[in-house]
């Protein structure tokens, strides 16, 4: 009785702070077609060269152009999926995560498509240039001018890693892989999802869900597994879905548990 | 009455007694899982950097720094040669290096010497069977760790194909004549698409039945004095744990991996739950000593080696071009990096060099620079 009360209260609150949504929806719309566009790029533009990259697997910098802008691209190539693969590495689980991020409105992945480059397929990303990674802002003690608003951010992006079980910043791991346009406006990216996607029925350990955006809970909420379901099919086999689907639960079950513990002020931010 | 309890005093009895030999092997697997890394008061130290198949290039530093004699045998006498891991890929002879690595290790051990060889990334690869789609992988080093009668199955198969009379020689070089490599690099490009192509599993069960057996009596990190060694980097991570925690859970992890590849199972330790094996910080994949700036890394270098009880680390996994000792310095001379491109496919496209390091009674110097012919 008293959880299906506070379900109810996380929904009106998730809900119906109405203004709050309505406000950025413009701004969300205009983050949409923004994403289409480097979609549509990434598809279409012309190699211009390619350079070996770093990494454990085969990777290349590829520069692209389409007669309006160039761009570079992240072109990763490995594929080794579960259930065969002994080491899951696959270029894959990148593009899922961009999917399920869209689906959730997050706008913390940079564009990825799967693209077809001599002959071999593999992930083409928007190539993040000019970032401070999250390792060297916290090695030089860079403060970011809005701290409450970068906090929120990780907080989002620990509650997304969570669901997609693709631990960056949680315990003492590398953080590399978070990239801050500290010149900017420091917004936040995350790249490399390429091992994500484990089929664990529990959230990570070591990195233990705080808080979220009121917008995050919103559209966790909101998104129907058959959505989820439509948009990773193609990218993940039956138990890393129905465990991504799960995981799904456990945070909104974490984040009811956390408001019933807390005032709802100190865990969903706006 | 009686003989009833009696009964059940001696099926306690063998009950204790069962469990008490399982305690015994329980420990004993344990203390067999421990396998020495750390060594003290050691005079002379070579190490050697990736070798990449390149058995020439090892012969001749082996040979140049005293190690080995004409005939190949030890005569390093009480030093440590520490191969500092990527025996494999890239060049063609990794077979033959393991081959000579596993006789000297038996040779320095009597002489009160010793030989390390280090896991490294390309000795992961191998043992986990990632190695097929990658392009280091090459054609010689998949027949000459293929199965000698599975070689042979095929090298009869190709002579008929071919019309030719068989043939009474064996062994690998006769399978690599010059008329059968067509038939082998149509399996070589087959088998790197083709998960399910049986020379795979060949490969795998006949390299991880020998070799990556006895890889896994090997260790990924060591301390000899007060220099660590270690293929990739201790990350600040995993300079928290003791070395012996670093390679034992390694280890199993590892050989988790190789009892899995070698019998089609999955392995009993799932993705998310290794923390050393692929792991982007684990000892022989991290890269940040030879990668970060150095005035920005210097305070995360000076606490790895802090919390390792170290002066020094040795390094290799990222080739440098090298032209002085000093080349091989980072972090003030804290970080030693000894890949200095070595296998034959470097000195072609990279300017690598062969070199060892050689640390005499603490004093640090490199072969190769002026002495290399």
């Amino acid at each position: 009785m008293k959880n299906k009360k506070a379900l109810i209260i996380m929904i009106f609150i998730c809900f119906f702070s109405g203004t709050w949504v309505q406000s950025k929806s413009q701004a969300v719309t205009q983050e949409n077609a923004k994403q289409k566009k480097l979609e549509n790029f990434l598809r279409t533009a012309k190699i211009v060269s390619k350079r070996r990259a770093g990494g454990r697997g085969e990777n290349w910098i590829i520069s692209l152009d389409d007669g309006k802008i160039s761009r570079y691209g992240f072109f990763k190539l490995l594929d080794a999926t579960r259930p065969d693969a002994l080491i899951p590495d696959s270029y894959k689980y990148g593009i899922a995560a961009y999917e399920l991020d869209k689906l959730l409105d997050l706008n913390l992945i940079p564009p990825v498509v799967e693209r077809e480059i001599e002959g071999r397929k593999g992930s083409l990303q928007i190539f993040i240039e000019g970032a401070l990674n999250e390792s060297v802002r916290r090695m030089k003690n860079i403060k970011p001018p809005d701290p409450e608003k970068f906090k929120n951010t990780m907080e989002d992006l620990s509650v997304f890693e969570n669901l997609t079980y693709s631990p960056s910043f949680c315990g003492e791991r590398e953080l590399d892989d978070i990239l801050i346009m500290h010149k900017k406006d420091w917004k936040v990216w995350r790249v490399d999802f390429s091992e994500a996607f484990a089929p664990s029925p529990e959230l990570i350990p070591e990195c233990e869900i705080t808080g979220c955006s009121k917008k995050l809970c919103q559209n966790l909420i909101k998104l129907e597994d058959e959505k989820i379901k439509a948009k990773l099919e193609h990218y993940l086999n039956d138990e890393e879905m129905s465990m991504l689907l799960k995981r799904k639960e456990l945070i909104i079950e974490k984040i009811k548990k956390l408001i019933e513990k807390k005032a709802e002020e100190s865990i969903l931010s706006s | 009455m009686k003989s009833d309890a009696i009964r059940i005093m001696m099926r306690k009895t063998k009950t204790l007694l069962l469990l008490a030999v399982l305690v015994l092997a329980f420990l004993a697997h344990l203390y067999a899982a421990d396998i020495q890394c750390i060594w003290t008061d050691i005079k002379k130290i070579v190490a050697v950097g990736d070798i990449h198949g390149d058995y020439k290039a090892f012969i001749k530093i082996l040979k140049g720094t005293g190690l080995i004699d004409k005939e190949l045998h030890w005569t390093g006498g009480r030093t440590h040669l520490v191969q500092i891991g990527d025996v494999l890929d890239r060049g063609d002879y990794a077979k033959e290096i393991f081959d000579l690595l596993m006789r000297l290790e038996k040779e320095a051990e009597k002489a009160g010497g010793k030989v390390h060889m280090l896991i490294g990334n390309h000795e992961e690869l191998n043992i986990t069977g990632q190695i097929f789609n990658r392009e280091e992988f090459t054609l010689r080093q998949l027949v000459s760790f293929l199965p000698d009668g599975y070689r042979e199955k095929q090298v009869k198969k190709f002579r008929k194909i071919l019309g030719n009379n068989p043939t009474k020689k064996t062994g690998l070089d006769s399978s690599l004549d010059s008329n059968l490599m067509p038939f082998w690099e149509n399996m070589y490009n087959e088998l790197r698409t083709n998960r399910r192509h049986p020379a795979r599993s060949e490969y795998i069960s006949n390299f991880n039945k020998i070799y990556g057996k006895w890889i896994l009596k090997q260790n990924a990190v060591i301390k000899i004095n007060n220099i660590i060694f270690v293929h990739g980097g201790v990350s600040e991570k995993f300079s928290k744990w003791e070395l012996k925690k670093i390679n034992n859970r390694l280890r199993v992890e590892l050989e988790d991996l190789r009892r899995a590849a070698m019998n089609f199972t999955q392995p009993r330790i799932p993705d998310y739950r290794r923390q050393i094996v692929y792991a982007q910080d684990g000892p022989y994949w991290y890269r940040e000593f030879a990668t970060k700036n150095q005035d920005d890394f210097k305070e995360n270098v000076d606490r790895i080696l802090n919390n390792l009880e170290a002066e020094y680390m040795v390094i290799a996994h990222t080739p440098k071009v090298i032209q002085t000792k000093e080349d091989m310095q980072l972090f003030q001379g804290r970080i030693w990096i000894i890949d200095t491109g070595i296998s034959e496919p470097y000195r072609k496209y990279m300017r690598g060099r062969l070199s060892a390091l050689i640390i005499n009674k603490g004093k640090f110097d490199v072969w190769g620079l002026d002495n290399e012919k």
